[in-house]
């Protein structure tokens, strides 16, 4: 109901219910008009953005499954001039070296004891970062100490308990990542969690020592660490005690890591109010109480975003220990597709994709579920 | 107001935990000291005045086997890492604010293809990344028999890029020093505005008036130095029997490196870049199309400036890992400090404390004076502007 | 007959499924003062920004000073040009002094030069009482001042229309005065002013029409004393008894 222009007086004789929004003329085609072709340049802008697709998606689609080459048992089978026709992805190359990519020289005989690890770490990653999870101080003490107590025997053996001695010079492929991994993140999150309470200790000793330790280890290149780890720990140990070639990157990355780590718990405890450490002091509890039982669990919580950030840093930083000789996942990719039985023009460009595929899918698959975590938090304590 | 107690149970534990680290440290050095005494290695270092005997690919200072000493070779591995560093930011930064602001378009397809750049680049590891652009770049080069010319001038080749060299040295000293001034210059010009901004007067212009002096001034003292009689010798790279020689080579580790460093970090970049403008009101975007100021108008005039109060710390921290990152290098053959220092210098001399540790100072060295004008720059801003 | 200001014909608008805007019918004739009330979420805000195009209406006509809102960007910038916006967290641009804030419009949308541009701003500044404080930053103003600013820069755009979104809501009460002062000021001297406001006593003094609406469309209008002293639609009396008291 319309009224003249412009009333002085309007009453409304019955209120007006909602209706629904009408269709638009032309429909969905006016809005993809209006969003991605408002102006001369965007309108280009979308036009490159969709012919770079529509070449890239059919080609990236041929290559990995229409062209490829899923089975055969060398680099002939991945050459274009046999099979005669156009060769993608060659990924019986891939299928052929898995074990050698999984496991690197492990032992074929004992390689149950490397899945049986790999088990084992899944159960206690599982149990930490589901927040549901029922026991989850159990699954700390499982994951910082039962875990890397029967990796060890696991993978490196123990002849006394009938587990056949593996030397680490023979560990490879994915068990050197995951467990230059591991030992990072299990090392580093007790040690981070120490340093960022150090840091805000009132003691000035361990204040200054604390802020020295991280910054320090924070400045410096994670290659200048694993270098130095590898040169400099023989040298401090007494006499002909020497150390294992696998532990001394580890202790590196350990400590690296760390200090990483305790970036990230300070960011945790900061935005913890002072407030609560006041009223658990209040009701009685010692400064140690109050933080282990108040402060530092509201801390980790909020920061285990943050603690699976830097996990996923570590996993992409294991590629590194190459540096010191480690037979990590690319550098066993890099010695597979040196292998003159796989030479095939196809198989390198195989490889780097199959590397960048397993990387992505990890990394990316970790930064969702800390997106997920962070969320979810939010949404808990949001009122 | 109660004064805090000296507790001197907490005096005692740290006194302790002092002496209990000194002793640890100094059984550590001991054993040290033993074992390298045995090895026959010299403490100090003295060890950079020998002759270092190897070659180095790439070299901003003049380098030649035959005569250099160690000393030379860690300025070499020094320059080089700060080259590689200073280019991949000035790159990753330019690149990092495209990808960022693409992030927040308004077309959907633009800011799809930003977020996959971001997640590509961010989940790959850099040393994967680093692999596929050597191999790219060397792939896209012609081969080293038929390099592609320049007239004589310069080379592209899967050895490299080879340019003349001019050699500032003596005489021609003039010109880097005055690129030196007019950079001085720029910075007297940026403060100069800063205080007229403060004081609510006209600005001076800084970004034309210091690229012509950045460009200029060194421009007249070569130009200066050839009329006086004095011209800048001038190395032009020459075919030789194997390989192009003389010359300033731009290898393509370096390309390799500078390109992965650039596009990794960009990644990064953008994404702090797009919290910086995420941080900035939604009330100002619309208050500037109120007042009919253009999208573009609006980015730049309102929400820019306001984000990079937000942009700017974190956007330090990346340049300083990009810094950190170059160490990357080793693995690519491009001869950085680590690679060169830490690698070929320490494996010949075995001087492993000494080269640690000066390898280490260096990189903390940047990570402080990074973290000392942080700390002013935040002094500033939260000081003036709120 | 002189064309109205602003009108609204018939206008629809929606945010995803619901119906915020219903069929709203107004026109305002140029130097009027139309104060627009009614309950949270009834949709006064919304119309107001229907004006100059920050919300997009998705049925009927508006037309502001002769162009008319079809959606297209041109439009829309033109519209913007002649409409000037206070909104109720004022919005100053923190990282620029009163007189930038004042002068970014003037340079940068109307192109003018640079002593134009500081001489316009400086004029409304000292209409609004704050040429003192040009080189200041907003944070160093109070509340009532920076709302003042962000009158006299939507006022350097030389606007036909003035939107105003409770101007005084987020002010305490001790500076509500001085604002109120300033729009008495812009009313009474012929601008048109288009004021969603709490603010009755403002209403009462300045306004030629007030305008009720509540469920996204316009229940009563009436003249000021009209309005106040016989409301007629059951939901304006309800209204005006719940906040006079």
């Amino acid at each position: 109901m319309s009224s003249d222009g412009n009333p002085e007086r309007f009453v409304r004789a019955a209120m007006i219910p909602p209706a629904p929004p009408p269709r638009r003329l032309g429909g969905p085609l006016a809005r993809i008009r209006a969003t991605l072709f408002p102006d001369l340049a965007n309108g280009l802008v979308t036009l490159a953005i969709l012919a770079a697709l529509v070449w890239l998606v059919p080609a990236a689609f041929r290559f990995l499954v229409v062209d490829a080459i899923w089975t055969g048992a060398s680099g002939e089978a991945c050459r274009p001039e046999v099979t005669g026709r156009p060769v993608g992805a060659c990924w019986a190359f891939i299928g052929d070296k898995i074990n050698y990519l999984a496991y690197g020289s492990y032992p074929a005989a004992e390689r149950w004891r490397p899945n049986l690890f790999f088990g084992l770490l899944a159960f206690g990653a599982a149990w930490m970062l589901w927040l549901g999870a029922p026991k989850r101080a159990w699954g700390a003490v499982y994951l910082f100490v039962a875990v890397p107590v029967l990796a060890y025997l696991l993978l490196a053996g123990l002849p006394a308990l009938g587990l056949a001695s593996v030397a680490t010079a023979l560990w490879g492929g994915l068990l050197v990542t995951v467990v230059v991994s591991g030992v990072g993140i299990v090392a580093a999150l007790p040690l981070g969690i120490l340093l960022a309470l150090g840091r805000r200790s009132d003691w000035p000793v361990i204040r200054i020592l604390s802020i020295g330790f991280i910054e320090f280890w924070r400045g410096v290149p994670l290659i200048t660490v694993l270098f130095m780890a590898n040169v400099m720990l023989p040298l401090f140990l007494p006499g002909d005690l020497t150390v294992d070639r696998l532990v001394r990157p580890l202790v590196g990355i350990a400590l690296f890591a760390s200090a990483y780590m305790a970036e990230v718990v300070r960011g945790g405890l900061q935005a913890i109010p002072v407030g609560q450490r006041q009223a658990a002091l209040a009701l009685g509890l010692t400064p140690f109480q109050a933080t282990r039982a108040v402060v530092l669990p509201q801390a980790l919580k909020i920061v285990v975003p943050g603690i699976v950030n830097t996990l996923i840093g570590l996993f992409k930083d294991t590629t590194l220990v190459a540096i010191v000789g480690l037979a990590d996942f690319v550098r066993v990719l890099e010695a597979a597709r040196a292998d003159p039985r796989w030479s095939a023009p196809a198989v390198p460009v195989t490889a780097y994709v199959f590397a960048a595929l397993f990387y992505f899918a990890v990394c990316f698959g970790m930064a969702r579920y800390a997106g997920f975590i962070e969320r979810r938090l939010a949404a808990g304590d949001a009122r | 107001m109660l004064k805090p107690r000296v507790s001197w149970r907490a005096l005692a534990v740290q006194v302790l935990l002092v002496g209990a680290l000194a002793a640890l440290a100094s059984f550590a050095a001991s054993n040290a000291a033993q074992k390298l005494a045995r090895q026959g290695i010299v403490a100090g270092f003295g060890f950079l005045g020998r002759p270092a005997g190897f070659d180095i690919g790439q070299s901003l200072i003049p380098y030649a086997a035959a005569t250099a000493t160690y000393l030379d070779a860690f300025l070499v591995g020094l320059l080089n890492t700060l080259l590689v560093s200073g280019l991949a930011i000035v790159l990753a930064t330019g690149l990092g604010f495209a990808v960022g602001i693409a992030r927040r378009a308004d077309n959907p397809l633009v800011r799809a293809f930003a977020a996959a750049y971001v997640e590509l680049f961010r989940n790959l590891p850099l040393l994967l990344q680093l692999l596929v652009w050597y191999v790219a770049v060397r792939v896209a080069l012609p081969p080293a028999s038929d390099p592609a010319t320049l007239g004589q001038a310069a080379f592209l080749s899967q050895r490299g890029l080879f340019l003349p060299r001019p050699d500032f040295l003596g005489l021609a000293a003039v010109v880097p020093l005055a690129f030196v001034a007019a950079l001085a210059a720029t910075g007297l010009l940026l403060r100069a505005r800063r205080r007229a901004v403060a004081l609510g007067k006209k600005p001076v212009p800084v970004l034309w008036p210091g690229a012509l002096l950045c460009l200029g001034l060194p421009a007249l003292a070569w130009i200066g130095l050839g009329l006086a009689g004095h011209p800048v010798p001038v190395a032009w790279p020459m075919r030789g029997p194997y390989d192009i020689e003389g010359g300033l080579p731009v290898r393509p580790e370096f390309a390799a490196l500078l390109l992965g460093l650039s596009t990794y970090s960009a990644a990064f970049i953008a994404e702090i870049v797009r919290s910086g403008l995420d941080s900035v009101a939604r009330g100002q975007r619309e208050a500037a199309a109120a007042l009919s100021l253009s999208r573009a108008q609006t980015l730049r005039l309102v929400v820019l400036p306001q984000a990079l109060r937000v942009i700017v710390p974190p956007l330090t921290s990346q340049y300083l890992n990009i810094t950190k990152n170059s160490s990357l290098a080793v693995l690519i053959g491009y001869p950085d400090l680590v690679h060169v220092f830490m690698g070929t210098v320490l494996n010949q001399t075995n001087q492993a404390v000494e080269v640690v540790s000066l390898t280490m100072c260096v990189y903390l060295s940047l990570s402080l004076a990074t973290a000392l004008v942080m700390n002013r720059h935040n002094a500033r801003v939260a000081g003036s502007r709120t | 007959m002189i064309p109205p200001a602003v009108e609204f014909v018939d206008v629809h608008a929606w945010f995803g499924p619901t119906h915020v805007l219903r069929a709203i019918d107004l026109a305002v004739a140029p130097g009027e003062t139309v104060v627009i009330c009614g309950p949270s979420g009834s949709g006064k805000s919304t119309l107001i920004r229907a004006v100059n195009g920050l919300v997009a209406h998705g049925a009927g006509t508006i037309r502001v000073a002769g162009l008319v809102l079809d959606g297209s960007a041109k439009a829309t910038d033109a519209v913007r040009a002649r409409v000037g916006m206070v909104f109720q967290s004022f919005d100053l641009f923190p990282h620029l002094t009163v007189l930038e804030n004042c002068t970014l419009a003037p340079l940068h949308a109307r192109r003018l030069g640079l002593k134009a541009a500081r001489d316009l701003a400086l004029g409304h500044l000292d209409r609004v009482g704050l040429a003192d404080r040009a080189g200041r930053l907003p944070a160093e103003l109070s509340g009532g001042q920076q709302q003042r600013v962000a009158i006299a820069r939507a006022l350097c755009l030389e606007p036909e229309v003035m939107l105003l979104d409770e101007p005084t809501s987020a002010l305490d009460p001790e500076m509500v005065g001085e604002v109120l002062a300033v729009l008495t000021d812009l009313a009474r001297g012929g601008t048109t002013l288009l004021c969603v406001t709490h603010e009755m006593g403002f209403a009462r003094a300045v306004a030629d029409r007030v305008v009720f609406m509540d469920e996204g469309q316009i229940v009563e209008i009436a003249p000021p004393d009209a309005f106040f002293d016989q409301p007629q639609h059951p939901r304006t009396q309800a209204f005006l008894s719940r906040i006079l008291g």
